[in-house]
C-alpha cells in the first residue's frame, strides 16, 4: 500500500478497513521512529506507546482538515510530537519540579554567563575535540537529564530544533501558539537551560578541565 | 544573556543550523557548543524495545474502536466483503433524505443566534461564516464553542481565517445541539472547519 496523500484521503472518506489498514501500514513502517523519540523523551516505552498510539486516534479523528498538498506521514509526524509535547506538559503539571535549589540568587545562572563568555571556538580547544573527553560527555549528559526533568517541554522542543532544524513557523505548528508567544517559548528554552547546564559550561570553558 | 529578543532569535537559529550571520560572538559560541554537544550526545531511548508488533497493533486498532475512529469488530463484519450482505433496509435511504433535507433547511435559515452579526452559513464539510471583522468573529465563536467544550483550534490559511474542531463519532446529541445552538450545521464526520469570508461594510448613503 502507497502512503500517498491521496490513499490517506480516500481511507479519511471512505473510513472502515481503509482506516485499519494505514494503522497497520503506519505502524510497521514508521511506527519504530515514533515509538523511539517519544521513548526517549518520556524515558518509558509504555508511555511512548500510549502517547504514539493516542497520536494515531487523533490523526484520525482530524483527517478531514489534512490538505492534500501536504505529506501525510510529515503530518502524523506532527500530531506525534504534539501529543507528545502534551503528555510532557501533563507530567509537569503533576509533578512539578523546582529550578535548582542553590540558584535561588541567581548566581548559578551568573557562573554560567560568565563560562559563556569564555567560551572559544577557535584554537586547541575546538567544540569537537574537547568534547571527546569522557568527563565532558558525562556532565553533559547529567546536565540535560536534569533540564528535562525539570523543563521536559522546553528540552524536547530544543532538541527537535538541534536534531531537525526546526525554525519558528514549525515551532508554532507545534505548540499551537502565535508567532509571539512563540519568540517567548524560544526565550524562554535558553533562559531556562542556562542554569542546568552552568556546570558543563565551566567545564568547557578556558579554565575548565576540559579546555 | 537573554536581553534582546533578536538574540533569542539568532541563538535558535544558530542552534537549528542556520546562518546568523549578526549574531554577536557570545551568541555565536554559546549555540556552537551546545548544539555539538547535543548532536554528539543525543539522548537515546531507555533500555528495552517497543511491545511486540502483533500486541502493539491489536492494542492500537482496539483503541481505535474504542475512540470510534473504526466500527466495532461486530458491525465491521456487516461490512465484509466476503460476507454475504444483508439487503438495504427501507429506512436507510429515508434516514439519508432526512438527513439531507434537515441540512438544506439549517443552512438556507435566516441567521438566528450565534450569527446575528450577518453571517451566512453554507454547507459542511467546510461550513463559511461571512462577518465584517472574521478575527473577532472567529474568536468570539472560538471561545463560544471552548466554552462549550469543544476541542477547537483557530487556523490561517492562505490569508483565510478558520477554526477546526475535532468531533467524536458518533457526535453526541448534547454535543450536536450545542453546535445548532451557535448556527453550525453538526457534520458526520470526526471533523468541522469553519473559514470565515470577510464581507466589506455596507457604504453610507
Amino acid at each position: 500500500m502507497q502512503l500517498s496523500a491521496r490513499s490517506f484521503t480516500q481511507a479519511c472518506r471512505d473510513g472502515g478497513r481503509q482506516i485499519e489498514t494505514w494503522l497497520r501500514v503506519v505502524d510497521r513502517e514508521h511506527g519504530a521512529r515514533f515509538y523511539r523519540e517519544a521513548a526517549a523523551a518520556l524515558r518509558s516505552w509504555q508511555a511512548a506507546e500510549d502517547v504514539v498510539q493516542d497520536a494515531m486516534v487523533k490523526v484520525w479523528q482530524r483527517c478531514a482538515t489534512f490538505r492534500d498538498a501536504g505529506d501525510p506521514i510529515a503530518w502524523i509526524h506532527q500530531i506525534v510530537r504534539h501529543t507528545l509535547l502534551d503528555a510532557l506538559r501533563q507530567r509537569t503539571v503533576q509533578a512539578p519540579r523546582e529550578e535548582p535549589l542553590h540558584d535561588g540568587d541567581g548566581q548559578l545562572t551568573q557562573q554560567a554567563e560568565a563560562a559563556v563568555r569564555g567560551l572559544s571556538v577557535h584554537g586547541v580547544a575546538t567544540p569537537e575535540r574537547a568534547l571527546a573527553e569522557h568527563q565532558v560527555e558525562t556532565v553533559f549528559r547529567r546536565c540535560f537529564e536534569e533540564f528535562a526533568a525539570a523543563h521536559p517541554e522546553h528540552a524536547t522542543v530544543l532538541r527537535w530544533v538541534v536534531e531537525d532544524g526546526l525554525d519558528n513557523a514549525a515551532i508554532e505548528a507545534l505548540l499551537e501558539r502565535s508567532p509571539g508567544a512563540t519568540r517567548e517559548f524560544i526565550s524562554q528554552c535558553r533562559k531556562k537551560a542556562r542554569p542546568f547546564f552552568a556546570a558543563w559550561y565551566a567545564l568547557v570553558s578556558p579554565g575548565g578541565s576540559a579546555a | 544573556m537573554t536581553q534582546d529578543p533578536d538574540d533569542d532569535q539568532h541563538w535558535l537559529d544558530l542552534m537549528a543550523g542556520r546562518a546568523a550571520p549578526e549574531a554577536d560572538a557570545r551568541t555565536r559560541r554559546e549555540a556552537a557548543w551546545l548544539r555539538a554537544a547535543m548532536l554528539s550526545y543525543r539522548a537515546a531511548a531507555p533500555p528495552g524495545a517497543p511491545a511486540d508488533a502483533d500486541e502493539r497493533v491489536g492494542r492500537l486498532l482496539t483503541k481505535a474502536r474504542e475512540a470510534g475512529v473504526l466500527v466495532s469488530a461486530t458491525n465491521d463484519a456487516a461490512n465484509d466483503p466476503a460476507l454475504p450482505r444483508r439487503p438495504i433496509t427501507w429506512w436507510r435511504p429515508a434516514l439519508a433524505a432526512c438527513v439531507a433535507i434537515c441540512g438544506i433547511v439549517l443552512v438556507f435559515q435566516p441567521a438566528k443566534d450565534g450569527l446575528d452579526d450577518g453571517s451566512t452559513l453554507r454547507g459542511a464539510p467546510v461550513q463559511r461564516i461571512q462577518a465584517q471583522d472574521a478575527a473577532q468573529r472567529r474568536q468570539q465563536l472560538l471561545q463560544d464553542l471552548r466554552a462549550a467544550g469543544f476541542d477547537a483550534k483557530p487556523f490561517e490559511r492562505l490569508g483565510r481565517l478558520g477554526i477546526d474542531i475535532s468531533l467524536p463519532v458518533p457526535l453526541p446529541a448534547e454535543q450536536g445541539a450545542a453546535l445548532k445552538r451557535l448556527g453550525l450545521v453538526p457534520p458526520a464526520g470526526p471533523s468541522l472547519q469553519i473559514e470565515f469570508v470577510v464581507t466589506p461594510e455596507p457604504t453610507r448613503p
